[in-house]
């Protein structure tokens, strides 16, 4: 193991604040040792994790093999505890059979509560007999979990970023053997660990803890890794996405705005344009980033891409034969800790995303709930989808849970009655997130007329004021003067 | 073709041509959206679109009472009270307007397409005018004129969202309704007379020409002695409500009744009272008593008036001439007295090409106008001939007034261009119009007529009668009718203004041809000087690469959304006023003086800062708690705005403030040159904005090749040192440059000796390594 003097500075930094963060006492910290409260049903004979390090988030794959121990039962749920520390940073969690490869159902548990930790139950899809085996992934992924050190860094700089979590793979039930793989980017730079019984092998860019053999359920101790990532670790602090619906114009419109800031290290000092000009490449080694690539459909048009003081003129366009490529340059390089805004838009036939349900007024309408943007977390997200004027019944499906979902009415162009509006609101989004979301909904043949009804009306009604008014005299005394003459 | 139908295809064709004439005037507007996008152009309107945003976001009664704290840092603005509110509150209006009827339309969209859309209510007022002067054809030609002059156009194109883009349709639009009430003496038009100036005074400080033509048109008619009930109740009506509506305006408040630009109004009024009070006396007592009193009474008028004016003169009760007032009789005033104003382009007396950039053929038709004004001489013309002569006058002082022209020019040429058709067009319609009534007459004066002519129409009457050999009667009676008909339009065109048609054929389409390629010059003319001169947002540069593609310079957006982003929410941000409504707008930062300009010492104040030397400038920055400095410096793409060359002029206006700290000679070389490269004297040399503006500069290029674009200047290899700023920020093509200021050194040291030490400690090492 290498410890030199900053890591041990930086790990009782640590201790410091984990012991601000939990009620628990450092000491006790570590002495107490925390049972599962899941039934015990499972053993795991071999568990094998990795920790994936080399992008800004963090996915970490947990594969277990799962024996079921009780006497005769035949067991379906099997139960995987994240700590509570960490419920803000989990942004996406998946489950499969290893075997078969079949997806498996995971949902949040609400029977078994620890005030340390949340339990989330995964649904076997096969009932798993007495004795029985089965190898079950489970794949999460952490956001807003590293942090950089040194904090701040200079232009063109490296950048280097510390994790630190637990050395054990955190299991509902004791486990025989365990191994965890760290995998770092580049070459690692620091390790450090508590319990530090044990030997840790590092190899280039991979750190293996282990393997632990007889591990309790629940059992965790501290560990923690200096690596270095260059780029920038871009966060969106907020997404409002407005989609709008005209079935009369067969048109869908976009518009998102981003509220953007770089998490990486932040800029030692200011930004020097010269040394920037002589090496602009050494901003994305470094904590910076110059621009981003979204995707939008390959039909969009009128592709817009502005601030809040007007157009930003460097945007470059690439037609790929499943979509468009949009590479969104901001109008300064960002570095760590700069912020920008932006917000894009476009028009796509609608064709690609409503389909009307034969025989019926029902209709439904396909988006994405995001256009990723690689390795970005949301932090907030916003998604308003304004339906067509007339549209009834609405209700939305989402592949997963959210924050909130809100039903409203929104007056714009030429409206009389209002458009029903879905407000999806959800939190901590990351890339796996880009699923597609249903908005159901009736829509009659009939609601097609309101809008030239309502326009026609108004302008009868325009006219027959003018005739009317034409046709009053407005002159004081006008009639008995013109007698007089 | 009958006169009844003909007038109906008139009246269908007037409003097609005024509602084509607006969409032209629009559309010819719309250049720099459509080359760019949909923004706001230059300083001015910065400020205006961030008012406008606060009145929309925040209500009238907010807006009203706005302190903004963000301008003059630490001053601050009362903004409610030093506004012309009149362009916010239209387009707020609009706004709300259309939000009410459920279109969400941007205010951003709403301030950029408003002086467009005033545009085309600007050319159907100068119909309107027009029309009272002369006639309907002549008004849509003038129409058509001020919907594409140039002179106009310069301050109206869509982004341009300034007080000028709706003060040109309420100047014209007032103007057409004074006309009115003095031709027709009523008091509805004298009242609406008010209303607008009212809007007028709300939008635009040119008001001021109102409030002077008006009562100077008055005054006029009184000295020609054309006194009539007319002039009286029209005149009356419009002062009395427009000084106390135009009093509502926080901006103007008391100025009305104190301020010796206003005293005209007040003064032509009173004697419009005495003079209908001596008309009144007049009618009930007789002559020779009525001579006596008036003479007594005129005297002591006269001696009151002026006992009273010199003591509310003197006692300061009426406030003099401002200094702007002055800088119109003398052009040199501002020069010496109040740099400040004549620092702005716009402030410059007018070269002479402008006239002719600004309004091609119609500077060359004008003075025919006005004499037709003269030959007619009517109330409104003589009205006319007042605003050409002094509008002409202060077009010539100044660069910007060449906008208050503009309109009479168009009003003047389109009188001169349709009294020239109606000479070689109008004329063979107007014979036939008035023979067909000779006919007529001559029908009926032979009874003996076959009726076969009679019925039929008058062209073919002749024809039939001529074929009609054998009713000799007949042939008779009709040769009598054609010499008849001739002589009845001789007498008619005789009687009419003793016009003379001009028959031949040649000569009218020698001259109506050449009048048509006058009008295609000119709408050539007017395109090509919209497109190419007047649509430049400015915030935007666009350059040509050498393939030809286009290249966009964007680097003010650039560092204004980076100081918009990424400082501190209060960040003070130095810089030369002109760029304060901008960052205000764009930066959204605390600014210390922007384009309001009405604070010298100021201005002032950050001029020394740019001038001085780092240690007495770093005193001043600290005492304005100023956390970054902005500069622009064109040298890197050769961009001469920028602000080495505006230089003088802070300095200049420092040294009017800090004689002591600031002084422009020191910043010339001996033979009396400004220079920046080897020759720059060491005051220049030492001044932080030099220091700012070359910082790193000679590191771009290779050793000693740096040369400076603008002043086409090869400068030193070895560049300025800063110690009391850093560099935060510059922008691609280093057009803009953003300094931050050191905080106060932690171990006390000067900023001076830190930076060295810090400095000096690498070169040991280096040095050492070396060894």
């Amino acid at each position: 193991m290498r410890l030199t003097t900053t890591t041990t500075a930086l790990v009782a930094t640590i201790i410091a604040a984990l012991s601000l963060t939990s009620s628990v006492h450092a000491e006790e910290f570590w002495s107490e040792k925390d049972v599962s409260i899941v039934p015990q049903t499972f053993k795991i004979t071999n568990l094998l994790r990795t920790l994936d390090l080399s992008k800004p988030i963090i996915r970490e794959i947990t594969s277990a093999a799962v024996l079921n121990t009780h006497a005769d039962q035949d067991q379906t749920d099997y139960y995987f505890p994240v700590d509570h520390a960490y419920s803000d940073n989990l942004a996406f969690i998946s489950a499969e059979n290893r075997k078969t490869k079949e997806v498996l159902e995971v949902t949040k548990d609400e029977e078994f509560y620890d005030p340390q930790f949340q339990y989330y139950k995964i649904k076997l899809a096969t009932p798993l007999p007495p004795g029985e085996k089965v190898q079950i992934t489970v794949r999460t992924s952490l956001t807003n979990i590293i942090r950089a050190f040194p904090t701040h860094v200079g232009q063109a700089e490296k950048q280097k970023f510390v994790f630190f979590g637990n050395p054990f793979a955190l299991t509902a039930y004791p486990a025989t053997k365990q191994k965890t793989t760290v995998i770092t980017p580049n070459s690692v730079l620091e390790v450090h660990e508590h319990p530090e019984e044990v030997d840790l092998v590092i190899k280039n860019n991979q750190v293996i803890l282990g393997p632990y053999n007889d591990v309790s359920s629940l059992e965790h101790g501290i560990f923690e890794v200096q690596y270095e990532l260059s780029g920038a670790i871009p966060h969106i602090r907020s997404l409002r996405r407005e989609i709008e619906v005209s079935q009369w114009g067969n048109n869908l419109a976009v518009e998102e705005h981003y509220n953007f800031v770089n998490r990486g290290a932040e800029l030692k000092g200011q930004f020097s344009r010269i040394d920037y000009q002589r090496n602009p490449m050494g901003v994305r080694e470094g904590n910076g980033a110059l621009g981003f690539q979204t995707m939008i459909p390959k039909l969009a048009r009128d592709i817009y891409y502005r601030d809040e003081i007007g157009n930003i003129s460097t945007s470059v366009i690439a037609h790929h034969p499943d979509h468009i490529q949009l590479m969104l340059k901001p109008r300064f390089p960002l570095f760590g800790g700069w912020n920008t805004t932006w917000y894009i838009g476009y028009n796509t036939p609608l064709d690609g995303y409503l389909r009307k349900i034969a025989g019926t007024d029902k209709h439904i309408l396909k988006v994405p709930v995001i256009s990723p943007m690689p390795d970005t977390t949301y932090e907030d997200v916003e998604i308003r989808i304004v339906l067509p004027e007339g549209a009834k019944n609405v209700k939305a499906v989402l592949p997963y849970e959210v924050d909130d979902i809100e039903y409203s009415t929104t007056k714009t162009y030429m409206d009389s009655a209002g458009r029903s509006t879905v407000t999806i609101l959800a939190s901590n989004l990351i890339e796996d997130h880009a699923q597609d979301l249903f908005i159901e909904y009736e829509f009659s043949q009939m609601s097609y007329l309101t809008k030239p009804l309502a326009a026609a009306t108004m302008l009868m009604a325009i006219y027959a004021t003018s005739i009317v008014f034409s046709r009053l005299d407005f002159k004081i005394g006008g009639s008995t003067l013109k007698k007089q003459k | 073709m009958s006169t009844e139908s003909s007038s109906t295809v008139a009246r269908v064709l007037k409003p097609t041509i005024l509602i084509l004439i607006a969409i032209v005037a629009i559309s010819s507007r719309l250049f720099s959206i459509i080359r760019f996008e949909s923004v706001i152009h230059e300083f001015d309107p910065w400020f205006n679109y961030r008012t406008t945003q606060h009145l929309v976001k925040n209500g009238f009664y907010d807006f009203w009472n706005w302190f903004d704290e963000k301008s003059w840092y630490p001053l601050g603005r009362v903004v409610g009270g030093t506004v012309y509110p009149g362009i916010m509150v239209t387009s707020a209006l609009i706004h709300n307007v259309l939000h009410f009827f459920n279109f969400p339309v941007d205010i951003r969209n709403v301030c950029v397409f408003l002086a467009p859309m005033f545009s085309g209510l600007t050319a159907f007022s100068a119909y309107l005018l027009t029309k009272e002067l002369k006639d309907s054809s002549a008004g849509l030609l003038a129409a058509a004129f001020l919907g594409v002059a140039p002179g106009y156009i310069s301050r109206s194109v869509a982004g341009s969202y300034d007080n000028e883009g709706i003060a040109i349709f309420l100047l014209v639009f007032t103007f057409y309704l004074w006309i009115k009430a003095v031709k027709t003496g009523s008091a509805f038009f004298g009242l609406l007379t008010a209303l607008f100036y009212f809007y007028m005074v709300s939008a635009w400080g040119g008001y001021v020409f109102i409030t002077n033509l008006v009562p100077l048109h008055a005054f006029t008619l009184l000295l020609m002695g054309r006194y009539s009930n007319r002039l009286y109740v029209s005149y009356s009506t419009f002062c009395a409500v427009g000084t106390l509506l135009s009093m509502q305006i926080p901006f103007v408040g008391f100025q009305p009744t104190r301020t010796s630009e206003h005293m005209a109004a007040l003064g032509v009024f009173g004697l419009l009272q005495l003079y209908a009070f001596a008309e009144l006396v007049r009618g009930y007592i007789p002559p020779k008593q009525f001579r006596t009193l008036l003479r007594g009474g005129v005297v002591a008028v006269a001696v009151i008036a002026s006992f009273g004016l010199t003591i509310l003169s003197f006692s300061g009760v009426i406030a003099p001439f401002t200094g702007r007032f002055y800088s119109l009789y003398d052009t040199g005033y501002a020069k010496i007295h109040i740099p400040i104003i004549a620092s702005v382009s716009e402030h410059q007396p007018t070269a002479w090409t402008s006239f002719f950039f600004d309004l091609q053929m119609l500077i060359f038709l004008f003075p025919a106008g006005v004499y037709l004004c003269f030959k007619e001489l009517k109330d409104e013309h003589v009205f006319i001939i007042l605003y050409s002569v002094f509008a002409s006058y202060f077009a010539g002082v100044m660069v910007r007034l060449m906008l208050t022209l503009t309109p009479v020019v168009c009003v003047s040429a389109a009188i001169a261009y349709s009294t020239l058709l109606d000479t070689y067009l109008e004329t063979s319609e107007h014979v036939l119009a008035s023979t067909k009534p000779a006919i007529a007459a001559a029908a009926t004066s032979a009874p003996t007529v076959i009726e076969a002519t009679t019925s039929d129409s008058k062209a073919t009457g002749k024809k039939t009668a001529a074929k009609a050999a054998a009713a000799a009667a007949a042939a008779a009676a009709a040769k009598s009718t054609d010499a008849e008909a001739k002589a009845h339009a001789k007498s008619a065109a005789s009687s009419e203004k003793k016009r003379f048609p001009i028959f031949n054929l040649d000569s009218r389409l020698l001259v109506i041809l050449q009048l048509t390629w006058f009008l295609f010059m000119f709408a050539w003319h007017c395109t090509y000087v919209t497109s190419g001169s007047y649509s430049s947002p400015s915030i935007v540069l666009a350059s040509r690469q050498q393939d030809g593609s286009q290249m966009i310079i964007d680097d003010f957006r650039e560092a204004y959304y980076w100081l918009r982003k990424n400082t501190k929410e209060d960040a003070k941000v130095m810089s030369w006023w002109d760029y304060g409504y901008q960052m205000a707008g764009m930066a959204n930062v605390t600014t210390l003086v922007d384009n309001n300009t009405w604070n010298n010492t100021h201005i002032a104040t950050v001029g020394k800062a740019m001038s001085t030397s780092e240690e007495v400038s770093y005193k001043v920055l600290r005492h304005h708690d100023v956390d970054y400095v902005l500069i622009l410096f064109g040298g890197v793409i050769g961009y001469s705005g920028d602000d080495i060359n505006k230089f003088l002029w802070m300095i200049r206006i420092a040294e009017g403030v800090y004689p002591n700290d600031v002084k422009e000679t020191n910043f010339f070389t001996p033979r009396g040159e400004y220079k920046v490269d080897h020759d720059a004297t060491k005051t220049m040399r030492e001044s932080l904005m030099y220091k700012m503006s070359y910082y790193r500069f000679a590191e771009l290029y290779g050793s000693g090749n740096a040369v400076d674009h603008v002043r086409n200047a090869r400068m030193p290899a070895e560049g300025p040192t800063l110690s009391v700023l850093e560099e935060a920020y510059t922008t691609e093509n280093w057009l803009v440059r953003i300094y931050k200021v050191k905080d106060l050194d932690i171990l006390g040291r000067d900023l001076k000796d830190s930076t060295a030490f810090d400095k000096g400690r690498v070169r040991k090492v280096s040095s050492l390594k070396k060894k």
